[in-house]
């Protein structure tokens, strides 16, 4: 029922200055990014004698040829999607529970938890207790231990507390618990609807943390029938470059099979990004109408 | 009770039984070195380049046949080599062998205080005659794995081509454009720089030398003084020193400078990475080449034969003698054996094949074997004894090297990997050896192989701070002085070496002296 | 909803008091349900976080793989005495800070300004695409990050540098001016960040109440009041808990980017803490080092988010606890 107000001078030029910095702004972003897909099909010499400045030169797939001949890298996608979408999901579970717990002001002991939870951001005991730890489980080399040990972020514990306690008005809880609501059903029926926005950042947060997480797996997995995506093309990767190196240190090897892969190295280093990311920027657009406003409107009166 | 005892001595007669067929099951000479197969169960790192099995590798499948020893594989990626295999020693959780090199400080740790390894010494003269004789031969290769305990609990080898070099090279045809000489003095190549420079001004991003820093600090250092290494030395008389705060390392700072300055050489040669030097160089943006310099091939000549050549050592006003630091013959091979592993003996064998040189070679294996594969199959010998070559069926679409790690033997070496002769069939590989053995094999001079010195943990923690600060400051100091950035004067050399002074190079020096004492077996 | 009324048929002081109790036992009811939605969450951090702190001590003592974490000997502040005897101690420390300190006064506000001007667009579909477009680099590896840094500031074939020679200036080297790594890494890194850091910014303001905005469009208000009076404060929790993790992390510079910038000329800007132990733990595969600096490093860290939380709890504002 929006009432049409006729659109001020000082609102039209508010937003014309909007979109004008909002399109500088993309086009200084987007301006690399239409470079590395260029540089990603161009060819390497060209790239690295500065010669591409926004098309290809020099067309070739040898990047992406060189990424997909690895038959890890479909294995990698795979292993990937169950490990991003099951742990997000416990991701979620986890951190949405104990976020809307800690939201509320009265909870007994409320600040001396949070106290201990920061504290584990800031102190942790390392790589080898935790590999042992894991050991101990029996958990390493399993399909539950990159999800297990994902647990919960308390960055986005504390981002979501913050939401539960600003964001969703206490008026509706209120009205609910004096008609007798239990709290775990106004969690999971009042709030977490109210929350979209909230699950919907989550679920991003921690799906593309998954996505790109690698160094979990590079402890905790050496069963290649497991091993995550990033960890497959960063193999790929870091091996080029690596050779590269030994090159410059006039190592003992056929110096024209090395320039060939150093310059193949320049060239996967484009071609990985776009293999590794792709799928998420995909993904995004559909979480991103959580986002948007107009999510509550007209529920509480007076 | 009866039952029990019976029990125990079917037990007793079953073991012994099993101990009897395990050394009858033993060669002591001669192939094959089991009777029954063996199996060990082995760690190795890999990489795309190699096979995905590596029992798979014709070689390898060889040296089972030949030998009755098997081996299963498990493997960790090269690009996490480091992390992993930390952990698993931590965790205790080593198979049988682990194939490829550990580190002098997990030596120590897990071999020396850990006694998770086997100690070679104890085994060397009973089932390693070859490896023996070698260290016999080269009491450095010992030296390089002896521990502090006077344990072994690696394997080295000794790599020698003729395709080692990390040289100075330059572009014949444009020495030849110019009608210049190829220079002997530090001045003459300043003054053909100069010329280059002139000549090639039209050539865009035309660069007379393009180079990273550390070819220049290899190839140009010796050139200003008596010391040969970059670094830390012997000063001639078994004595460490530190070579980068002498006069010889000042006029050598003033000369790179004037190179700089004046344009000699790119100037992004700070920041510049291995692929960009290559691109740059094979767009022809240069006359002198660091290190780098085979990747133009003979395709890349006008006159389609490849004419890189080797800038021999330069002499100068303060030293007559042409000289530079040999090549890194000597490395951990690793082969670490498991301290639980059981009838090691068959694996000693199998080992020791590979301490062999040419001439000693039996059944088409040596040391060689190890990087190229079965003598006669995959590499052979010209009829003149002069030549080696690579054999690789016909048809393939790839290099002879990436040839061989995927589908002959992976790139470890292991003990006297030593091929003294010219490579044939390959015209960069050719132009590599054979400048180098004329142009920089013959100058070469021992380097101190302070980085393999064996220290208790106190030394070790003192000097690895110690060590990384002046290298750190040394590294960023004469970065500056050659830029520019810093003023090289008198005075600002007297703080450089006062400074230096200031952060315990006294100490530094006297940590390494006590390791350097040790490795040529004086004990204090 | 209204309340249920209160019968009146009964005694009221026998009614008072039972409403009383069935009001507590619904207040206890109430808080148990909590805990148990906290539950599996503490469980969580009690065997994947604390459990595995006793590795702690490592920092404390000369770690022995073979030995253990317990049998490795005690060397006691040995390893911290030897990071702030370095040389360098003092270059480490106001390096890193000052990395910190610039991305953190210019990287907070941007992203903030970036979600409330991108909330006031209003074509859709133009402002889905601008957002997908600005969180993109996010996903750019450093590798490649530095990589493109590199091909733009070349002294050759760089843009910067050719637009510099088309004003008739001179090439400018600038990855090995030391002044000029500081703005490079912080603006690099607003560059790829602010689309993503500003994600959380813009769902915070979609659930700011649409019945505010429309009474104050009736009242008058012009778009840019209502973004100051109304979106603005909306952010403002969101902001403050940020800022404090933010200092909270102070010490936190990460060493792969750095590195990876760093080269032999611009090393007394850009050697910090994390690649100096990085490059230490080469050498020698130092765990213990690397653990008292990492401790060292997380103590003074913990120490500024405890005391910007105070702060901010004494301001009246959000505060971590």
């Amino acid at each position: 029922m929006a009432i049409k107000i006729k659109q001020s001078r000082t609102d039209r030029i508010f937003d014309a200055v909007v979109l004008v910095l909002m399109t500088l702004l993309m086009l200084v972003v987007l301006y690399p990014l239409i470079y590395i897909v260029s540089a990603s099909v161009s060819d390497p010499d060209m790239v690295n004698q500065g010669k591409i400045w926004l098309y290809p030169v020099g067309f070739t797939l040898e990047g992406y040829y060189r990424v997909f001949q690895d038959a890890e890298i479909l294995l990698g996608y795979r292993n990937t999607i169950f490990y991003t979408v099951v742990g997000t999901l416990l991701n979620l579970a986890l951190t949405l529970t104990a976020a809307f717990s800690l939201s509320k002001k009265d909870l007994a002991g409320r600040n001396v938890i949070m106290f201990f939870i920061a504290f584990t951001m800031y102190f942790s005991g390392g790589m080898i207790p935790s590999y042992l730890l894991m050991k101990n489980l029996g958990l390493i080399n399993s399909w539950l231990v990159l999800i297990v040990s994902s647990g919960i972020s308390t960055y986005n514990l504390i981002i979501s507390r913050t939401f539960f306690q600003n964001g969703v008005p206490q008026d509706i809880e209120e009205a609910a618990f004096i008609d007798g609501c239990s709290p775990v059903r106004a969690f999971v029926s009042i709030v977490l609807p109210l929350s979209k926005a909230l699950i919907g950042v989550m679920a991003l947060y921690y799906g593309v943390s998954h996505w790109n997480s690698y160094f979990s797996a590079l402890i905790y997995v050496t069963d290649r029938s497991k091993i995550p995506l990033q960890l497959v093309l960063r193999e790929i990767l870091i091996e080029q470059q690596m050779k590269a190196t030994m090159m410059q240190a006039g190592g003992f090897v056929d110096e024209l099979l090395l320039d060939a892969q150093v310059r193949l190295a320049s060239l996967v280093r484009f071609s990985v990004i776009i293999v590794s990311s792709l799928p998420v920027l995909i993904v995004y657009p559909f979480l991103q109408k959580y986002f948007n406003q107009g999510v509550m409107i007209g529920s509480i009166k007076g | 009770m009866k039952r029990m005892l019976s029990l125990m001595l079917a037990l007793l007669l079953l073991s012994t039984g099993v101990a009897a067929l395990a050394e009858d099951n033993f060669n002591a000479t001669g192939y094959p070195i089991a009777k029954e197969p063996v199996t060990y169960t082995v760690l190795a790192v890999t990489n795309t380049q190699y096979a995905d099995d590596f029992n798979e590798y014709s070689a390898v499948k060889y040296f089972s046949e030949l030998t009755n020893v098997k081996f299963e594989w498990s493997y960790i990626s090269e690009t996490d080599w480091d992390t992993q295999i930390n952990l698993r020693l931590a965790g205790g959780d080593i198979p049988d062998m682990i194939y490829s090199p550990l580190s002098s400080v997990q030596l120590q740790q897990y071999g020396v205080e850990g006694g998770m390894f086997l100690n070679y010494a104890d085994y060397i003269d009973e089932y390693m005659p070859n490896a023996k004789r070698a260290f016999e031969n080269n009491p450095d290769m010992r030296s390089l794995v002896t521990m502090l305990d006077g344990g072994i609990y690696a394997l080295p080898r000794k790599l020698w081509t003729y395709t080692m070099a990390g040289p100075i090279y330059y572009r014949g045809d444009m020495m030849e454009e110019m009608g210049a000489q190829v220079p002997t003095t530090v001045d003459e190549f300043y003054a053909l720089c100069a010329q280059a420079k002139e000549q090639y001004k039209d050539v865009e991003g035309f660069w007379p030398i393009m180079t990273n820093v550390s070819y220049l600090n290899q190839c140009l250092f010796p050139a200003f003084g008596a010391a040969w290494q970059y670094g830390y030395g012997d000063n001639g008389d078994g004595q460490v020193t530190y070579n980068l705060v002498s006069d010889q390392m000042r006029a050598y700072l003033d000369f790179v400078h004037k190179l700089y300055a004046d344009g000699m050489v790119d100037p992004e040669m700070y920041t510049m990475d291995g692929a960009t030097i290559n691109a740059k160089v094979k767009a022809g943006q240069c006359l002198f080449i660091g290190g780098v310099g085979t990747q133009l091939s003979a395709d890349f000549y006008k006159s389609g034969k490849v004419e890189t050549k080797v800038l021999p050592p330069l002499v100068s006003q303060y030293t007559d003698e042409q000289k530079v630091i040999d090549v890194p013959w000597l490395g951990y091979a690793g082969y670490t054996i498991s301290a639980d592993c059981e009838n090691p003996e068959y694996l000693l064998r199998y080992l020791d094949m590979f301490f062999t040189t040419i001439p000693e070679m039996e059944n088409n294996v040596c040391g060689i074997s190890s990087w190229l594969g079965i003598y006669g199959t995959d590499w052979g010998i010209s009829e003149d004894g002069k030549n080696f070559f690579r054999i690789v069926p016909e048809n393939i679409n790839m290099a002879e090297e990436e040839y061989k790690n995927k589908y002959v033997i992976d790139s470890t070496y292991l003990g006297l990997v030593v091929l003294d002769l010219m490579p044939i069939n390959n015209p960069t590989q050719e132009m590599k050896a054979g400048e180098s053995a004329l142009h920089y094999y013959p100058y070469m001079k021992p380097r101190l192989l302070d980085g393999n010195f064996k220290y208790t943990d106190e030394e070790s923690s003192d000097l690895s701070g110690l060590e990384t600060d002046i290298n750190t400051y040394v590294t960023t100091a004469t970065a500056q002085f050659i830029s520019g950035t810093q003023e090289l004067n008198d005075d600002t050399w007297k703080q450089f070496v006062d400074t230096v002074n200031g952060m315990q190079l006294s100490e530094v020096l006297r940590i390494k002296q006590v390791g350097y004492d040790r490795w040529n077996g004086k004990t204090e | 909803m209204n309340a249920q009324p209160i019968p009146a048929r009964t005694n009221k002081d026998l009614d008072y008091r039972q409403m009383r109790r069935s009001r507590r036992r619904a207040r206890f009811l109430r808080n148990y349900q909590y805990y148990l939605l906290l539950l599996p969450a503490l469980i969580w951090y009690a065997v994947f976080a604390y459990a595995p702190m006793y590795g702690i001590q490592i920092a404390f003592k000369n770690f022995n793989g073979a030995k253990g974490i317990w049998g490795s000997k005690w060397v006691g502040l040995r390893h911290f005495e030897a990071f702030f005897n370095s040389y360098f101690f003092p270059v480490l420390l106001e390096n890193t800070l000052a990395l910190s300190l610039y991305s953190l006064v210019v990287g907070m506000p941007i992203p903030i300004i970036v979600a409330l001007l991108l909330n006031e667009v209003r074509n859709q579909r133009y402002k889905r695409f601008i957002q997908t477009v600005t969180y993109a680099p996010h996903f750019i590896s450093t590798v490649v990050l530095v990589g493109m840094i590199l091909i733009v500031l070349s002294p050759s074939t760089g843009l910067v540098n050719m637009a510099r020679r088309a004003l008739g200036m001179e090439s400018y080297y600038y990855m090995t001016d030391p002044a000029a790594f500081r703005h490079i890494y912080v603006w690099s890194g607003i560059w790829q960040n602010v689309g993503w850091s500003s994600i959380i910014y813009l769902a915070a303001l979609s659930a700011v109440n649409a019945e505010l905005h429309e009474a104050a469009v009736i009242d008058g208000a012009t778009r840019l009041q209502r973004l100051w009076y109304l979106n603005i404060p909306t952010l403002k929790p969101t902001f403050t808990i940020l800022l404090i993790l933010s200092v909270g992390s102070l010490m936190s510079v990460g060493h792969e980017k750095v590195l990876l910038m760093q080269n032999d000329l611009n090393r007394t800007t850009a050697n910090i803490i994390s690649t100096y132990v990085y490059e230490r733990g080469l050498i020698r595969g130092d765990f213990s080092f690397s653990a008292a600096v990492s401790l060292f490093n997380n103590v003074i860290n913990f120490v500024l988010l405890v005391s910007v939380n105070f702060i901010s709890r004494r301001l009246g504002e959000t505060s971590l606890f």
